[in-house]
């Protein structure tokens, strides 16, 4: 089994993929401290004014209610950050975690995997391992991103012991959760064996669970609490919670920790009995 | 006396059903140590289900399957690991070179010997590849690629599946010669399927011929060459003249007297001429003469067509 994990981290070291995204996530946290920064200039506060006057609309934020809101500084974003901006990971990272996970099927190279390994059951564990170092890896590096960037546009003050020890509980608070929607797709692609198609039933089963909870939860008085089981809505309050807010986030660890058993059990089994044939 | 080699694969009445479709029905095989078994089927007759159901990617729905004698669980999964195969193609990360490829699968697979990747990439003459990714490569290059991955470590059974296929005939010439090299010097036992029945017919030792997922025979290199030897058949008046003639006049030994008048003659194909020349100068009436015999195509063909009727 270790084995198994050692070849595809060496398989993501080798491959551009990881590099790819990480790019891409670092020009992400580049445009959004720079969207930032420019709201801060004196000029796009002078301008803003003018059509705030013109317009005069009591239900956005004024100009200056949104600047508390904005970082002052390195750590300031860096909590932003965590707080606000947790749930792209679901849309941007954990894709292209299945994606690797999948590489397998996408490839035919699951045929060299099996007809070597025959511990179906060895592999199946090896590859959701792998899976969760890999989103590990990419949690630490999108928090010291946003530190180096961070500091580069706001400065460094603001990194303080509880900012730095609350982003660390901020992703390993993170990782159940994304770690059920991980072993959820690892399951569907057992099923499926198709990347394409797990990817996409991912997303597409993401937005509309969302929507199944949000949906009461807003309208219906009483039914807030179905929020907690909402992925982005739970990933928020884990990044609030992380940070000393007063949330509570029994539910989400619970739900993802069944979520987690429930689909690693049910994909496994099928794993081991499944015929890889595809005809 | 004929020492019995040790039994490398043992399929006994091996079945395969899909919901409304039987791949395999009944089909017993057995490979002893050392043999390089042809494995030949038209498309779809259940050449890759088999060979399937050896690597552990499918469970047969009845059957029994060994691997160096070993039938249970344990035993099959240990016997895979002394096996090296590629079925259904070579299949390899299109964005790694090819000795990342390899690389990886030998990290996979606990090699400890990082230098045999550059063995099985020089046996196959890939070694020069450099930063090429795979999806770079030819058709014949990935086939060759797929054969050094199976033969990386060293397996005592090699499984092959249509591995000749993209391949140019220098490929082939190739390919040829390094099957031959891992049987002879490296005393591999090789299972190779193929549609590609006259490349077969130069390597293999014992053949096994499948059809609508039932193996309907099984023959030996020896019973092949039997079966399908060119001679000339000669259909005369008198064959007991025409014999002596034969033996007398052009000294031919080589030639099987038939009932009905008709002659074998193993030799002189090239020159059919003569032999009608010298029947028909001592008075011997020759109704017919033509060159006969057969390929691993025909013998296959006959085969198919008997089991149909």
């Amino acid at each position: 089994m270790l084995n198994i994990i050692r070849s595809d981290l060496f398989k993501i070291y080798k491959g551009k993929a990881f590099y790819g995204v990480m790019l891409g996530l670092l020009g992400c946290i580049i445009l959004i401290a720079g969207i930032f920064k420019i709201i801060q200039t004196p000029a796009f506060r002078t301008s803003m004014s003018v059509h705030e006057e013109m317009f005069n609309e009591d239900d956005i934020l004024s100009v200056e209610e949104a600047q508390q809101y904005m970082p002052s500084n390195g750590g300031e974003f860096l909590v932003l950050m965590n707080q606000e901006l947790g749930s792209s990971f679901l849309f941007f990272l954990l894709p292209f975690v299945i994606a690797v996970l999948g590489a397998d099927y996408s490839s035919g190279a699951y045929r060299n995997l099996l007809s070597y390994h025959s511990g179906r059951g060895g592999i199946y564990a090896a590859k959701m391992l792998t899976s969760i170092i890999l989103t590990v890896l990419m949690l630490v590096c999108t928090s010291v991103i946003n530190i180096i960037i961070g500091g580069i546009v706001f400065g460094f003050g603001g990194f303080t012991g509880i900012v730095l020890l609350g982003t660390v509980k901020n992703i390993i608070l993170m990782l159940p959760i994304l770690i059920s929607l991980i072993g959820t797709a690892h399951c569907v692609l057992a099923f499926t064996k198709k990347t394409s198609t797990t990817i996409a039933f991912y997303l597409v089963g993401l937005t509309v669970w969302s929507l199944i909870l949000q949906i009461p939860a807003l309208l219906i008085p009483g039914m807030e609490w179905l929020l907690q089981l909402d992925f982005s809505s739970s990933i928020k309050m884990v990044g609030q919670y992380a940070m000393n807010a007063d949330v509570k986030i029994m539910v989400p660890m619970i739900f993802s920790f069944l979520l987690i058993a429930g689909t690693y059990v049910f994909g496994m089994i099928k794993y081991k009995t499944t015929d890889f044939d595809f005809s | 006396m004929r020492i019995l080699k040790e039994i490398i694969l043992q399929c006994k009445g091996i079945t395969k059903q899909y919901s409304n479709t039987r791949a395999l029905e009944q089909v017993d095989m057995q490979i002893r140590q050392g043999e390089i078994y042809g494995f030949i089927g038209e498309n779809g007759a259940g050449k890759t289900t088999l060979l399937r159901v050896i690597a552990g990617l499918i469970s047969p729905t009845e059957g029994k399957l060994s691997l160096f004698g070993k039938d249970d669980e344990q035993g099959l999964a240990n016997g895979r690991k002394r096996m090296g195969c590629i079925v259904e193609g070579p299949a390899f990360y299109p964005s790694l070179t090819a000795y990342d490829n390899l690389e990886y699968y030998r990290i996979q697979r606990g090699y400890p010997d990082k230098d045999c990747i550059n063995k099985a990439l020089k046996l196959v003459n890939l070694e020069n590849t450099g930063k090429k990714k795979f999806k770079q490569f030819s058709l014949g290059m990935k086939q060759r690629l797929g054969v050094a991955l199976a033969i990386m470590g060293n397996p005592d059974f090699l499984i092959l599946d249509e591995p000749i296929n993209g391949l140019d005939p220098g490929g082939i010439v190739e390919f040829r010669g390094i099957l031959k090299s891992l049987s002879k010097e490296h005393g591999m036992t090789i299972l190779v399927s193929s549609h590609i029945l006259s490349e077969l017919e130069q390597v293999a030792d014992r053949y096994g011929i499948i059809h609508q997922g039932r193996l309907v025979k099984e023959f030996t290199q020896k019973e092949l060459e039997l079966n399908t030897r060119r001679y000339l058949s000669v259909k005369v008046e008198d064959a007991a003249a025409a014999a002596a003639v034969l033996e007398q006049e052009m000294g031919i030994t080589q030639y099987e007297v038939l009932p009905g008048n008709e002659l074998r003659v193993y030799s002189h194909l090239d020159n059919p001429a003569e032999v009608t020349f010298q029947l028909t100068s001592n008075q011997i009436r020759v109704m017919f003469i033509r060159e006969m015999g057969g390929t691993l195509e025909s013998y296959f063909l006959s085969a198919v067509a008997q089991k149909e009727k």
